[in-house]
């Protein structure tokens, strides 16, 4: 056991903490009555992830590669040693890349929130465990531990320490999930109108941003890989672009006289900074590190507007926390922080590459799946499930169910 | 106003648009309802299957 062993355990304790930051989140931007449903498809995420990423998505994602496109290899946990220049065993590397799994697949409940069924979004999440997150994560990250990179790493494309793998891949997902199942009852009128679905607690959202925000010291921290002199200055470009995507959003919200629901717009400009930073923790100055998180503060709680305007429910704002960030963090970091062996014009155009084919497997594979759900065990809670109470308290349970109208085919004659 | 139709699959629903709901075959529809499987909602709200009915024969939207 080395040192670097002990900081990359530490770090992946840390990303496994943001398990609790989302539940948190999550659990206080829902309403009251799913705040349960919600907590609980948090665990069951995670139960599922732990075992199908460690049997074969990281095999998936890290195995000798397939022509760059997936790997073979290292299934059942069976990890092997690091070539020469890794300062940790295999399996430490393989819990800190659990944590990761865990955490792309936890983007995801948090747009589907308060509809999905407990039965689909498990059976999203064992696909996500091994057929999304590590495809694309073979793409950008394979070669890591030896054997051929993946394609997109072959190209150049970089993403630090997952942006692109993690946030915009469960973005990705969430957004062809909200296609598929739909908006919350209620939430958009007949008359165009956007019904307000406030938040059952804020401070429960914020205490879970904070631990997110921790987490990311792990989740970015530790993508050194070792106890590097690097880390300490990983960790504060990682801090300060969450603080400028908080201050961002606070005061172009401020400008604009935007400010109902000012915590929830400081939240989701504080996590866009964080998102975007990931892609590029590794590289530049404190300073560049701010503007990006100034830049993906100041437009994430817009993107969120905008996605009501079309009516896309988007229930606790993943799409723009998780996409947009990524997405800024992933084309424009790299024109901030320095674009490595890349000239600029190359590393952008790569840059974009990766950014398609992250959304386009992510949404091919998430959204075929998500029609065959559809279509089979079906996706949505009933609606007596989903909708609340006139006071927003949990619907008591029938002891005994009402008879219901029950047609005959003599009704039916009359009535089709 | 109909405006979406809430279909039981085996481990949930299906939510589609009233139109969708329209177009199914007869057969299909008949079937759906007399296995209690169809929910009609108004703004999200539900409708007594006969009444929903009743609205969805003589509607603009089923012509």
């Amino acid at each position: 056991m080395t040192l670097s062993d002990l900081w990359l355990l530490i770090a992946a304790g840390f990303v496994f903490l943001m398990q609790a930051g989302f539940l948190c989140f999550e659990v206080g931007l829902a309403r009251r009555k799913h705040q349960p449903a919600v907590a609980l498809k948090n665990l069951i995420d995670w139960a599922i992830v732990t075992t199908l990423f460690l049997l074969i998505g990281f095999g998936v994602m890290f195995g000798d590669s397939a022509g760059g496109l997936f790997g073979v290899s290292r299934f059942g946990g069976d990890v092997g040693e690091l070539p020469g220049g890794f300062d940790v065993q295999g399996l430490t590397f393989l819990l800190f890349q659990l944590t990761f799994a865990g955490t792309a697949i936890t983007i995801v409940s948090g747009a589907l929130v308060e509809r999905i069924t407990v039965a689909a979004y498990a059976v999203l999440t064992a696909a996500m465990a091994v057929a999304i997150y590590p495809v694309i994560g073979h793409w950008v990250w394979g070669g890591t531990i030896g054997g051929a990179d993946g394609w997109l790493r072959d190209l150049g494309f970089h993403d630090f320490a997952g942006a692109g793998v993690v946030h915009l891949t469960g973005a990705a997902v969430a957004l062809v999930g909200i296609a598929a199942v739909g908006p919350r009852l209620g939430r958009f009128g007949a008359d165009g109108s956007v019904r307000d679905f406030a938040p059952s607690n804020t401070p429960m959202a914020a205490l879970g941003t904070v631990v997110l925000w921790l987490g990311w010291w792990g989740f970015n921290g530790g993508s050194a890989f070792g106890a590097t002199a690097d880390v300490p200055l990983i960790i504060l470009r990682t801090n300060i672009a969450g603080a400028g995507g908080l201050l961002a959003a606070l005061v172009v919200a401020l400008v604009l006289g935007d400010t109902r629901r000012l915590g929830v717009t400081m939240i989701t400009g504080a996590l866009a900074g964080l998102v975007a930073i990931t892609a590029v923790a590794d590289r530049g100055s404190l300073l560049a590190a701010f503007a990006l998180g100034v830049i993906a503060g100041g437009a994430a709680p817009h993107l969120g507007r905008l996605l009501l305007s079309l009516k896309i429910d988007d229930a606790l704002g993943v799409v723009p926390i998780h996409g947009a960030g990524a997405v800024i963090g992933l084309v424009l970091g790299p024109v901030l922080t320095g674009t490595g062996d890349l000239g600029l014009v190359e590393a952008v155009v790569v840059q974009l590459l990766g950014v398609g084919a992250i959304i386009g497997w992510s949404a091919i594979v998430g959204g075929a799946l998500m029609v065959v759900l559809r279509r089979t065990i079906g996706l949505r809670v009933a609606p007596s499930q989903e909708r609340l109470d006139a006071d927003d308290e949990p619907t008591p349970t029938p002891v005994v169910d009402a008879p219901r109208d029950r047609l005959t085919e003599a009704d039916l004659a009359d009535l089709l | 106003m109909i405006d979406q139709v809430a279909i039981r699959r085996s481990l949930g629903f299906d939510l589609v648009p009233v139109e969708d709901w329209l177009e199914l075959e007869r057969e299909e529809k008949r079937r759906l309802l007399l296995e209690d499987r169809v929910e009609f909602l108004a703004d999200g709200e539900s409708v007594p299957v006969r009444e929903a009915l009743e609205e969805l024969r003589t509607s603009p939207v089923a012509a």
